[in-house]
Order: C-alpha cells, then structure tokens, then sequence
C-alpha cells in the first residue's frame, strides 16, 4: 500500500481569500476581465510549483490551476489584482503518524497560516483538529512551507491564510484496465448562471466562479463576464459545490445538482457588504501583524454591524451601550459604566492614546466619525498589561487606513446630514503609498435649541454646538514600515444666560457655561523590523481645555498640555512564543483656576446641598502630572489547546510619589471544536484623580486606587456565525478614594473598599452566508458594591444595575431596506432617599437630610428603538436615507425625583422622550 | 464625558422634559412656614447684627401662613460649628453657648438670645433647631439626627421644620454690618402700606381697606425700594482677588405669596439692578386650588430681604382678590 499525503488545497479557497483579504481583495472592477490562464498564474496556489509526494500533481485539483483549462468563461486580459493571495512555493511533506498509518486512518487538518513579507510562515495554529497524531505532523510540515507573499499593489505584505492539510492513504496502483464491457460513462452536463446584485439586480462582473464536487477530484474556476454569466461544460452528472466571490459582495456558496445531457441554468443574487464583515477581516490590510487577543474578554462588534445598530444613529461607538457589562448612565449622559466601575475608573483609547472623552455633550454622538474606524474592541475587565492607569474597563479605538475599505484606489467620500448633526468625510491617495483621510461634523442642535427653551426663562448665548474634525495620513515607505500622522479634536461648547435666579437657588444665576475642547496630534510608526519582531512607537501631544463658569457661584479654567508616548516591541522566537516589552509615559503640564467650593467625593454623595450654603474659595494649580510605566507580556502556547498570557505592569505617579506594581495572567483553552474557557486574575492600579492630589485642594499623601480582577468564562460558536458567551467576574477594590467625614482638610484617604461581581451572557448571529439578519443578546447580571469608611454598611454603587438587558435585531429586506430594533430593559439606578429638610435661614433654602445612601432604586428602565434605512445603489456612488427613533413608544422612564423647596413635594423626573433623527447619506 | 459635561446634559434633560409644574412653586405659601429671621445685637440700636464677644444677639424667627395663622413652639441652640465643607451645619465639640425651647403655642414668637462669649474661637455661630408651627415641639430632639427630624412635633400635632443659621460676628464697630431695611412697596405704581386691621385667620376682605384686584387680571408690578446705604461696603473673595477686594452687598429678596403667581423668587438688588420689580398676577377664575369668596380673599405677600452677611428685613403686605 502506498501512501501519500496531499494539501487540499484551499478547496475552500473562497474561505482562505476571505481570510486573507476580505471581500474587497480581488477588486478590479475596472481592469479588463483576465483570461483564465493569467487568472490562474496571478493567484497562485498552493502546491502549485511544488514537487508532489507520491508523483501527484495536487496543483492539478487546484480550482486555480484548473482556470488555465477552463471553457473560457473568463474574458479578455487584467492587471494585477489590487491584492494577491500567498502563493505555495515550496511543499512539504508530513510524516504520516504511525499509528494511524497502521490503522489506515485518513484525515483533513485545518490550519490558519501567518506568512511574512518574505514568504515565510511565522505563525501556524490548528484550527480544524484531526488528533491521532496529525495535528502536530501537519504543523511541523507548514512551518516548513516556503510561500511567495501576498502582494497589495504588488508589494508584498503579511497575511494569514486558511490551509487544510489532507492526509490519505493512497490505494496501490491497481493494473491497467482492461477492456471490458462496460457501459460508457453518461454524457455530461453543463452549469450556467448568472451572478446579479440583489439591490438593483444588476449583473456583478469579474465575480470568480469556484466549482468542486465532492471527493474534489473535480475543480474549475470561472470569471463571471461583463453581464454577470459565468459557464462549466462537461461536467459529469453530480451534486456540485459552487463559491462565488465577488468583491465587496463577499461570499456566496451553493450546492447544485448536474444531470447528464442538460443544463443547469442557475442566477444567483449577492448583497452589497458595507464594508468588512468579521474581525478576520482587518487582517492583512496594513503591514502591521495584528497582535494576538491579550485579554480574557474581548468583545468586538464588527464594523458592518456596527453603524446600523438602532438607537445609536449610525453612531459606531454608541454601540458599546449594548454590550454585557455596560451599564445604563442616566439621562444619556454618555458615562461609560463598565462592570460596576465608575466613570472615571474606565479609559477610551484612540489607537493607544487616552482620549479625555467618548462623546459630546448628551452622549448622542461620539466625538470620532464612525466611518474612519478599524475596530471597537471593549474589555470590561482583566486587560492586557498594555493598558494601565484604570481599575475599571478600556475601550480601544482602531482607526482605519484611509482607502482600507474601498477597492478602488480613488476618491471616496461620505455626506451625511440629519437634524442632530452633519458630517463630511473623504478619502484620497496622496501618491503610490501614502493616502489621506479626514472628517468633519458639527452639530445642528443649536439650530433648534432656541425652540426647546422657554424664552421667558433663559437666554441662550452659546447653544450647545460641537464640533470635531479627523485627519488621517498613512504612508509606507518600505514593505516593513508605516507610518501615521493622525489630527483629531473636538469641541464641545453650551452656555445661557440667567438673568435670575434660577430655581430655587439664589447662588445660582449669571451666565452657565461649559467648554470641552482638545486637540490632539498623534504620530504612529510601525515597524516590522525581520519576520519575528515588530517595533511600535506612539508620540502624542495635545491640549485639553475645560471651562466652566456658573455665574459668580463657581468657574473653573484648566488647561492641559497632555503629552503620551508609548514603545513597544513584540517578539516571537517562535510560534508558540511572543514576547512583548514596552513603556508609555503620561505627562500633563497643567494650569488650573478654580473657584468654588471644595470638592468632595462624588460617588456614593447624594450632595444636593444648596449652592447658597457652600463656601467657596480661589484654587490656583501649576503642576506637571507625569507618570511612566512598563509592561512585559508574554504570550505562551505550552500546549496546543491552551495559550497563556503573563504580564506585569510597574507605574508611577509623580503627583503622589508612589509607584505601583500590577502582575496579570490569562489564560484559553479549546477544550473542543469551537469552544473555550478563557480565565483570568490580575492587579490594576490607578492614580487618584487629580483634583484629590492637588496641592490645596485634596490630598498629596494619597496613594494608587487597587483592584483585582479575576474572570472565567467561556466562549461556543454554536454554529456557523452563531455565538455564545458567557462569563461570571469578581473585582475586589481596595485604596478606593473617599472623602473625610464632613469633607474636613485632608479632604481625602484612600479608606474606601469595594466589591463588584456578576455574571454575562452575551449572544450573537452574524449576517454570513446570505443571512440576513444580524442580532445580539445581551445580559448582565451584577451586583457592585462599595464601604466608604471602616465599619459602615455596604451600600450599592450610584450606577448598580442588577440587570442589564439587551436584545438587537436587523433585518435587510429586498430593495435595499432595513429595518432594525434595540431593546433595553434596565434595573433602576439606586436613588438615596430624602427623609426631612433643615431650612437655611441665611440664605432661604432648604437643605435635604439623605437617608440611607442608595437604598432606594429608580423602577425598570425600558425602551425600544427603531432604525429604518433605505439605500439605493447608483453606478458610482450611494445613497442613504435613514429613520432612528429613540424610545419608540415614548416610554417615561424614571431616572430620579424633583422635589418641591423643603422635600415634602416630589415627582418623578425622566429620562429622554421619543427623538425621532431623520438623516441623509451620500457615499462616493 | 467630564463632569462639566454631565451636568449639563442634565440641565438640557430638565430643560426639555422638567416635569415640576406638578409641585408647589416656593414662592406660594400653602401651609405654615418659617419666612426669615430678624437678627440685631441687644442695646445696639443703630442696627447692627454683628454682635461683638460679651455682647447679645437677639433672633427672631418670621412666619408666614395662608391665612396667616402661625402658633409656633421651638428649641434652638447656639454654638460653635464644627469643621464641615459641606451638609447640614452641626456644632462642635465645644459646650453650647445657648439652649432655649419655647413649648407654649402662645409664646412662640418671643426671641432667642445667645451672648458671645470674650474667648469665643469663631468667628461665626451657629444656631439650629426645630419649630413646631401650631403644634408642640419635641424638646428632646437631636436637630442633628436625620432619624429625629421625622418626629419635630410631639403627638403629631403641627408643622415641623428643622432649622439652621450661621451667624457671622464683628470684629471691629468700623467694620460691622447693619441690617438692610425696606423702605417702601407700591403695587401698580400706588403705594402699598401695612394691611391695617388684618388679623391672623382673616381669609375675607370684608371690612379691610386693602388694594383690590380681580381674578385673571394681567400682571401687576410690585415695587420694592431700599434705604440708601444699605448696599454696605466690605472686601469680598474672589478668584482675582483671594485675599478679597472692596465690593458692596448684594442684597437677596425674596417673594413669598399666599395665593397667585409671581414672575420670580429671587431678585438681587447689586449693581445691575438698584430696585426690585416683581410681577404678580392674580389667581384664575377656574383655578381649583384657590377658593375666591364672593366678598375677596385676602392674599398675604412677605418680602424678606438678606444681605448674606447676617442682615435680614422680613415685611409683609396684603391685597384683595375680588372674584
């Protein structure tokens, strides 16, 4: 018995092409349509070039390597695509394990393949196990491949790729056969079709046309032509396999039946993808290899899904809110809320850079246009020692390469108008490797703010208006460098004028006015400095500025010129080992006036004192906040199933002269096909805040805030696109910040403990396959609580919410609709109840007298939102209209109470109405 | 989002949805209610409040009702205030300066009087305590337990409400202060003197002399003058100027009404603004919550005007609502 071992190739080549590139990888939408030899050539597969084991020609069953034999379905010449797939150069052959060899036992592993810039394959993983020894041959053998890298424009660029390695066991080779009477074979068959858009059913040219049967001896690859036909003659009567690729169509697969003597004539219609359809999918764009998941949780919502989630009108980053683990802030002051944490206790990055905020003024736009983003990722808890400086969550921004998404290197822009605000976008190439991006919006709410006011209370001088602009140049000088230059800002700007009093508070009259600007320059170089080693380094320089003034009750200016670096270097000596080592450095001159009364802990403190009874006092601070760390991670694979992830962090704060140490671990294992146990335990470590620290107002003696985390949870995909998530935390916090009894000088300790623990479920059905619904589900069940003094009672945290509930739904209809709905049903926040008043006579207010602090909770929070867009797709560019209601049935929800002068008097007061936000979007 | 920010994002939500028109404005007296206090150091009779150490300073307590009729019982006690930033004011770890209560419903309205010690170490006191407005007070009652604050007045009976004042003292006679003093009122550009002959649970105009209006007539303006002088010099604190810089009072006035609307709580005569005019409309016809007899009811106003430096004038006037 003879034996050979075969790389199948990627039979699911549409799958492997999608892996490396995306769906916008082989567009040439105007190039002339290839013939088939050239199409072959150009692609590459793998095996072909190769000496076969056992004298075979497996580039022969190769779809691509049957394109030079096609039937011509393929017209004309083409260009080089704008992306090339890896191409096998060098095979090599796995030792079949004994064992199974003995017993006869065929198999098929599938692998995932990281290939460098020079062809070599830095990274293997199994993905598709077989055991009995396989695995491990297979693994030993692709290490060894020798590949002609993937190319964009022609250049070469790292990219992974799906690979199946087929062990079989070859039969002897029977005698020649003799003539005999037997019946012919029966006459073949022939597949025709076409491939048309299922938005305006136009036919979708250049789509590739794949055709297997199903033991794989038989595989063609076609070229639809320019009216969307493609054709396979003489096929023998069969079940057949066929993957339509076609661009930013994405992917098609359909089984077909072929009967001897007749045509199967089939249409098939594809739906226009946005833009990327997985995380898989913002690999290989850039020639920065994308560092391995370093956290326990990480949850991504792709970027397709991302802008069309209801209630967030299209805003990208407003989809955090239905995430596990995310709380509900009041009123949608846009707070970030993570596992219980408070506000301040969770950090946005943008690429790697701490922003100051994630929204403008009501959290109903973020401060970053959607549309310029690579990915959102959130880990509410257990980060990577790459992150630092917070106890509580960290949302991480990617920011996108201009042109990263379009298949064509041209000019791309975005309109976008509604009643909230407008926005502006464009793309161009600066050259042959450099391309520029920038955006812009501005708010339109002032224009009907005027309207909302009563014009008797308030005169508005400065409504609220925001603004924030992006620009983003990317160049590469070499295959192994890129380089960054990202501008970004935003501007956030309310205020009115009071002529009294307003309300019940004598203090409080004269102008209000808020003021939130930064502007931020950030310079990113990457390097990929040899095929194991990659250097990062991040330079950012700002200013941020905060005004606000509440007539001669308080004001506040403060001014800082926030400078943040950041190096890191990451190394694999091998595949089952990485290495990371780096160090960022926080600085932040700042300036700051401040009148006022003094500040108090803000968690936990019902407050409510009357303005009129506080006294205030003049704060000025020069002082230079400055605090460098460093991080060492490793990422280990002992064994294949299981990845272990060690990191240490050491910070430290000159504001406070101390330094902190924080050791973390993680741990993945895949006990089985599509499903893992992830775990994890560390320490993190933040600063106090700095109006706790300042000289004059808070405490300089304060040391960092502590907490551990420790996490488990697994991860099932159920089925294909189909996901399940579930994970239980504990977060023990210690050294929290609190404020002395009365608010006496030091004003500040580090007394304060607390607990947060719970469980999330998070569900999700992505829109593969032709589906065309997306979902998500989520669930968080949690309790947080904090003691502000030794021997007080727990009390919950202002924003506990014992249950989170959320559930997302779109669907795309015919005719370019969709619809779409978010539901949310929230626990109360806590609320602290008021049991009696002490009238001020000094000033003629009422002070309120708490009783228990967040003993009281506000009722179920509910609401619905819907989201109706309808796109129409013209040759060159789109448009969009779009319907986002917030709170569809106009819910009230409770988010607290008014009372009347002495609290004998209450009514509830609620959270936002119906708001309805019509839009326009054109996108060139 | 910054602090700054969420602030505001709760000012815009109350803006655009507050949903207080269903609570009782404060300017409307709907029940019995302590209006202001009198201040004034005992033998000073140039109205000065800032009392010197030895000398005695004499509060009185101002009470406002629909119809006027206020029999309150009280206990205060003086002292000096503990350390706090924020919170309901309590005292220090020092003696009382003065305990006093007043349990008999026909005594109510007499003075309490604290005497400044020579080593007195602030240069503030504070008084706090609790009235039983027609009702007898718990004499017993810690001002400083939220707990106690539920059960002011004993068997239920009567109004409660928990007090609290914090008195500033002189240093020196050149620099004290001196109560600031109304002048004059005119309604609809008339003058407008003492209800002459009003006595307390007089609902009905019948037999007063008293301006008249009628339910739903538009706004009518009401004058408050002051004396000359009254805006005293001193040195205020602000952000440019820490250690403080001359400034003159501002003087806070506030309106209070027993029936009707009026165009505002507060004003404050400073530099912007040397008088006070406040409009007040009449109630409506279909109002359901004001009962308009046929001979007119007695609408009672209080104007109590502070000048945040322990200077208070507390005046009350009256008018007719005619149906």
């Amino acid at each position: 018995m003879l034996r050979s071992v075969r790389p199948l190739r990627p039979l699911l080549l549409g799958l492997a092409l999608a892996a490396f590139s995306g769906p916008a990888a082989f567009a040439q939408p105007e190039a002339p349509a290839p013939s088939e030899g050239e199409a072959g050539e150009g692609e590459g597969a793998p095996g072909e070039g190769g000496e076969e084991p056992g004298g075979e020609e497996p580039g022969g069953e190769e779809p691509d390597g049957q394109a030079g034999e096609g039937e011509g379905e393929g017209q004309g010449a083409v260009e080089p695509p704008e992306l090339e797939p890896p191409r096998l150069l060098e095979f090599v052959e796995a030792d079949y394990p004994s064992g199974a060899e003995e017993e006869g036992i065929e198999a098929t592993v599938e692998l995932e393949l990281t290939i460098a810039v020079d062809g070599a394959v830095t990274d293997a993983r199994v993905v598709g196990p077989a055991g009995n020894g396989f695995d491990e041959a297979a693994l030993d053998a692709v290490r060894r491949f020798r590949f002609e890298p993937a190319k964009r424009r022609g250049e070469p660029i790292p990219a992974r790729i799906r690979y199946r390695y087929v062990f079989e066991l070859a039969e002897e080779v029977p005698p020649p056969p003799q003539e005999t009477d037997e019946p012919e074979a029966p006459a073949p068959g022939r597949i025709e079709g076409r491939v048309l858009g299922m938005e305006d059913g136009q036919p979708i040219q250049r789509a590739e046309v794949v055709l297997t049967n199903a033991d794989q001896s038989i595989a063609r690859r076609s070229v639809a032509g320019e009216d969307g036909t493609f054709r396979f003659d003489e096929l023998p009567p069969g079940r057949y396999t066929l993957v339509i690729l076609a661009d930013e169509f994405g992917e098609l697969t359909q089984e077909e039946e072929v009967v001897s003597n007749e045509i199967t004539d089939v249409t098939y219609r594809m739906r226009l993808l946005e833009a990327d359809e997985g995380e898989e999918n913002f690999f290989g764009a850039t020639a920065v290899i994308d560092p391995p998941p370093r956290e326990v949780t990480r949850r991504t919502i792709p970027r397709e899904q991302l802008t069309r989630i209801p209630g967030t009108r299209g805003d990208a980053l407003r989809a955090i809110e239905v995430l596990p683990g995310v709380a509900r802030p009041p009123f949608g002051t846009g707070q970030l809320i993570i596992r219980g944490s408070s506000p301040q206790d969770s950090q946005v990055f943008i690429e790697g850079i701490p922003v100051p905020q994630l929204y403008h003024f009501g959290g109903l736009t973020s401060i970053f246009n959607s549309r310029l983003l690579d990915r959102i990722d959130f880990f509410p808890g257990n980060f990577s020692v790459r992150y630092g400086r917070k106890t509580g969550g960290v949302v991480e921004v990617g920011v996108r390469d201009p042109l990263g998404i379009h298949p064509q290197r041209g000019i791309h822009g975005v309109a976008e108008f509604g009643v909230i605000d407008v926005s502006l976008l464009g793309e161009f190439p600066l050259g042959e490797n450099a391309e520029a991006a920038f955006g812009i919006r501005r708010s339109m709410i002032d224009i009907v703010f005027d309207q909302l006011v009563p014009e008797d209370l308030l005169s508005v001088t400065a409504a609220p208006v925001y603004y924030d602009y992006q620009s983003i140049i990317t160049w590469r000088p070499t295959d192994r460098d890129r380089l960054r230059l990202l501008v970004y800002g935003s501007s956030d700007r309310f205020g009115i004028v009071a002529d009294e009093a307003l309300g019940d508070d004598p203090a409080i009259r004269g102008n209000l006015d808020l003021t939130s600007r930064f502007h931020f320059v950030h310079f990113d170089y990457d390097r990929q400095v040899d095929d194991q080693t990659e250097l990062d380094l991040d330079l950012q320089v700002g200013t941020i500025n905060l005004e606000f003034g509440a007539g001669d009750f308080a004001s506040f200016d403060a001014r800082f010129n926030q400078i943040f670096g950041r190096a890191e270097l990451r190394h694999r000596p091998n595949s089952r080992v990485r290495l990371i080592a780096g160090m960022d450095i926080f600085s932040a001159p700042l300036t700051l006036n401040y009148f006022g009364p003094a500040p108090q802990q803000s968690e936990g403190n019902p407050g409510g004192d009357p303005a009129s009874t506080l006294e205030r006092e003049p704060y000025t601070v020069d002082a230079v906040a400055y605090r460098p760390a460093m991080y060492f991670e490793s990422d280990l694979q002992p064994w294949e199933p299981l990845k272990l992830i060690l990191g240490m962090r050491v910070d430290y704060a000159r504001e406070i002269d101390r330094w902190s140490f924080d050791p973390r671990m993680a741990a993945v294992l895949e006990v089985v096909d599509d499903f893992k146990i992830r775990g994890g335990v560390g320490i993190f470590s933040q600063p106090p805040e700095f109006q706790e620290t300042a000289e004059g107002l808070g405490n300089q003696d304060l040391d960092f805030i502590h907490s551990v985390h420790t996490g488990l949870g697994f991860d099932w995909v159920i089925d294909q696109g189909i996901r399940l998530s579930v994970d239980g935390f504990y977060k023990r916090l210690w050294d929290r910040v609190v404020g002395t009894e009365n608010g006496v000088p030091p004003r500040f300790t580090n007394g304060g403990i607390g607990r947060i623990y719970g469980m999330e479920v998070s569900g999700r059905i992505d829109p593969i396959d032709g589906r065309r619904f997306f979902g998500y589900l989520s669930y968080t069940l949690s309790r947080s609580e904090r003691q502000d003094r030794e021997g007080d009672d727990w009390r919950l945290f202002d924003f506990d919410q014992t249950h989170i509930f959320t559930l997302v739904g779109a669907y795309k209809l015919p005719r370019g609709w969709e619809v779409g709905v978010t539901l949310r049903l929230v626990s109360g926040n806590p609320t602290t109840p008021i049991v009696g008043s002490a009238q001020d006579l000094t000033s003629g207010t009422y002070f309120p007298i708490y009783g228990r602090v967040n003993s009281e909770r506000n009722p179920l929070f509910n609401r619905l939102d819907l989201r109706i867009e309808k796109q129409w797709i013209f040759e060159s560019w789109k448009l969009a209209l779009f319907l986002d209601i917030q709170n569809v049935y106009n819910q009230q929800n409770q988010e607290g109470y008014i009372y009347n002068y002495d609290y004998t008097q209450r009514t509830p007061i609620n959270g936002l109405p119906f708001i309805p936000a019509l839009g326009i979007r054109g996108e060139l | 989002m910054g602090r700054g920010g969420v602030l505001l994002s709760l000012l815009a939500a109350l803006a655009l949805g507050g949903c207080a028109d269903e609570l009782d404005p404060t300017y409307l007296v709907v029940k019995e209610r302590v209006v202001g206090l009198e201040v004034g150091v005992v033998g000073a009779d140039d109205g000065r409040t800032s009392a010197m150490p030895g000398e005695t300073l004499s509060l009185e307590l101002r009470y406002g009702a629909p119809d006027g009729v206020v029999e309150p019982t009280w206990v205060l006690i003086a002292c000096e205030p503990a350390p706090s930033s924020f919170g309901v004011p309590f005292c220090g770890e020092g003696e009382p300066l003065a305990i006093d209560a007043e349990l008999d419903l026909g005594e109510g309205k007499r003075p309490f009087e604290v005497t400044i010690p020579e080593d007195y170490g602030s240069d503030t006191v504070l008084m706090i305590g609790a009235v039983c407005m027609n009702g007898v007070v718990d004499a017993s009652l810690n001002p400083s337990d939220p707990e106690a604050l539920s059960r002011i007045c004993t068997d239920g009976e009567g109004l409660g409400q928990a007090l609290t004042y914090e008195h500033p003292l002189g240093v020196d006679e050149d620099a004290a202060n001196r109560a600031p003093a109304f002048t004059g009122f005119t309604l609809a550009g008339e003058s407008w003197g003492e209800a002459e002959g009003l006595m307390p649970g007089v609902t009905s105009c019948e037999g007063l002399d008293l301006p008249e209006l009628r339910v739903d007539d538009d706004e009518v303006e009401i004058g408050m003058a002051v004396r000359e002088g009254d805006r005293e010099a001193y040195l205020q604190r602000t952000p440019d100027a820490p250690e403080g810089e001359p400034a003159n009072e501002d003087l806070q006035i506030t309106h209070l009404v027993s029936a009707g609307d009026m165009e505002r709580l507060f004003t404050f005569i400073d530099d912007e603004a040397l008088e006070d005019i406040v409009e007040y409309t009449p109630p409506a016809a279909d109002d359901e919550d004001v009962d308009v007899p046929a001979e007119g009811l007695v609408v009672r106003f209080w104007f109590v005007m502070r000048d945040l430096r322990g200077g208070h004038d507390v005046v009350m006037r009256a008018l007719c609502v005619r149906p």
